[in-house]
């Protein structure tokens, strides 16, 4: 071993700065969320998906010669080939064209009673959560009772006054869907307000306004997100459903429910007719549920299991 | 540390019979705070010890009207906090922070450090701009971190950082009075020693007044000048720290020192321990007459008819028992 003397050595003191610096690059909330949502394959499978599925249903029936509505009676329930790429119903109308323009609908639904419910029930939720006390235990009671009616008898009663259609289907699904939203986001909140950093900010002599907009949204925004994930899906089968039992979208108009419920009638004779909705309708179903799933995991690693 | 001159300083804060009780279910009231009086004066740090569940932090957030009092008075500098309007209430909010107890809970984890150190700044429009980066810079060094911290999120400092960035906050208004709310019980050893001397600098440097909230006696020892002692709600003894270590009266008091460990085997083997019988009554349906009757080993008659007051029975030193003369 070679010898050691001291001269070898320098004295170099100490860097007291560098023992509290931070190597990790600093990312945001939503940085770091994006950067493990990019690491799950199936999420990022499932939202090309859905944003694929999403320009076809904007694009495809403004470039393609045919219309929704207006049949050829000379084309009649036509296998698909080269010209009606998902062939023609039993009145000659194009599929291909229908089953995009009733995608569209379908997604614009559920997009809409998505947000509908995100509104009020963040609102609603938000207000009971932040007052609490009495005016809490009154808005919840309401919510319960409202929540006690079945979805399917707000879509008979509306129907029964408004007539059926695209206004009546997202105000019944938006009126049975708002309590669930409440309920999430009131439950955060009453969560999040009693924490210490609520109280530090009520100790600077941050307003009630300040305290909401920076401090509880902020904290409750990831869980909104992810149960609006999943409304989505679910008021588009709710419709799809309606649709089917005859109950949502009238003719000419379409929708991936009513397209199925015309596709059942042929299947014995035509089965491409259910098939090419069944499986739209399906695919975003999925997708949805997957994407929801790893936008979950990615923005609460908590709820991770 | 050192002596300081306290007794000819004047009170800033005088706390007056103040009770804050609870509503659990119907018809019960959970009495946290039952009619506690004390002063703080200018430039001092007031330890308040007592076991869990005593009030203590209650205590502490009925002071500065986190939450409002059921009951009594709570002057500061001439003010009465508790009758103060909304617009008096933001000015107070300047002169008084709080430091909590869990660094984990106490920082908005979606907001940046310098966002939370300038948050103060920002709701009563004190710096904008540079003048604002500047000071929160100036902030982060004080209390020993950098300033390129200011960028980042919470999570990705160690508890001890954390709790340093909330004292950087509570600074951040410069505030005359900071309520401490067991700002040490959550962290290890080490760093406990950090965070109380660089409160300690910062109260010569700023002339800061303290109430300094723990169950940790030896540390509270350490920082305090005063001290009271808190037990269901009530104050049991105040006085000097010296005082209160070198002649306990109060039997709580006696049993809580008795608690302390001392680091020598041989006088930590032959002292006697005064362990206290029982378990603390619930606050909802405190014992009649002294909170403390029902585990006190000298508690006579008079005890459980009659609550006894806080009487000052030698300079400085205020106890509440029937007994001590």
């Amino acid at each position: 071993m070679a010898e050691l003397s001291k001269d070898k050595f320098v004295i170099e003191g100490k860097r007291t700065s560098d023992a509290e610096s931070i190597v990790r690059p600093s990312l945001t909330y939503w940085a770091d969320a994006w950067r493990r949502l990019k690491t799950n394959k199936m999420a990022i499978t499932a939202m090309v998906i859905l944003i694929i599925v999403t320009l076809f249903a904007i694009f495809a029936p403004i470039l393609s010669e045919f219309d929704y509505r207006t049949g050829d009676l000379l084309e009649v329930n036509r296998q698909p080939d080269a010209e009606h790429w998902f062939g023609t119903d039993e009145l000659g109308r194009d599929l291909y064209v229908r089953v995009w323009e009733g995608t569209r609908i379908s997604l614009f639904i559920g997009i809409v009673t998505a947000m509908l419910n995100f509104t009020i029930g963040v609102l609603y939720g938000g207000i009971s959560g932040y007052v609490g006390g009495n005016i809490d235990n009154i808005m919840m009671r309401i919510v319960e009772i409202l929540f006690s009616i079945p979805y399917l008898l707000w879509v008979i009663m509306l129907t029964t006054v408004m007539g059926s259609g695209l206004f009546t289907i997202i105000v019944a699904l938006s009126i049975a869907g708002w309590g669930g939203m409440a309920r999430l986001v009131r439950g955060q909140i009453l969560q999040i307000k009693e924490m210490e950093f609520v109280m530090a900010a009520k100790t600077l002599g941050a307003d009630a306004g300040r305290i909401i907009t920076k401090h509880l949204i902020p904290n409750t925004i990831g869980v909104i997100i992810i149960s609006v994930t999943f409304a989505i899906p679910t008021a588009i089968f709710a419709e799809a459903f309606l649709s089917f039992i005859g109950l949502g979208i009238k003719v000419p108009y379409a929708s991936l429910g009513s397209l199925s419920k015309d596709g059942t009638r042929m299947l014995l004779v035509h089965p491409y007719q259910l098939v090419f909705p069944s499986i739209v309708i399906s695919l975003i179903m999925l997708s949805f549920q997957i994407f929801g799933d790893g936008l979950r995991d990615a923005l609460d690693p908590r709820l991770r299991q | 540390m050192s002596e300081k001159n306290l007794k000819d300083r004047k009170n800033l804060i005088e706390v007056k019979n103040l009770k804050k009780h609870f509503k659990v279910g119907r018809n019960q009231i959970l009495k946290a705070v039952d009619g506690i009086s004390f002063n703080i004066r200018e430039g001092e740090t007031l330890g308040l010890v007592g076991e869990s569940g005593c009030g203590k932090s209650t205590t502490g957030r009925t002071l500065i009207r986190l939450y409002e009092a059921t009951d009594g008075d709570v002057i500061f500098d001439g003010m009465n906090i508790h009758k103060l309007n909304r617009k008096e209430m933001k000015n107070f909010a300047k002169q008084v922070q709080m430091i909590f107890q869990d660094p984990y809970a106490s920082l908005n984890p979606r907001m940046t450090v310098g966002d939370i150190i300038g948050e103060g700044m920002d709701i009563h429009n004190i710096r904008k701009g540079k003048e604002r980066t500047a000071k929160i810079y100036e902030l982060l060094e004080t209390v020993g971190l950098n300033r390129e911290h200011a960028s980042r999120f919470p999570h990705e400092f160690s508890g001890g950082q954390r709790q340093r960035i909330g004292i950087a906050r509570a600074l951040s208004i410069e505030p005359k009075f900071i309520v401490c709310d067991e700002p040490i019980s959550a962290l290890d050893v080490s760093i406990q020693a950090q965070v109380v001397n660089l409160l300690e600098d910062l109260q010569e440097k700023m002339g800061l007044t303290y109430l300094f909230i723990a169950h940790d006696l030896s540390m509270v020892k350490h920082i305090s000048d005063r001290i009271a002692v808190m037990y269901l709600g009530a104050i049991m003894e105040i006085t000097t720290s010296k005082h209160l270590y070198e002649e306990p009266l109060h039997p709580y008091t006696q049993a809580l020192l008795s608690a302390i460990p001392i680091p020598d085997p041989d006088i930590e083997r032959s002292r006697n321990r005064i362990i206290l019988e029982g378990d603390v009554p619930s606050p909802i349906n405190p014992p009649e007459g002294c909170k403390f009757q029902k585990r006190c080993k000298y508690a006579k008659d008079i005890c459980r008819e009659k609550a006894p007051e806080l009487r000052e029975v030698k300079p400085d030193h205020f106890v509440a028992c029937h007994l001590v003369k």
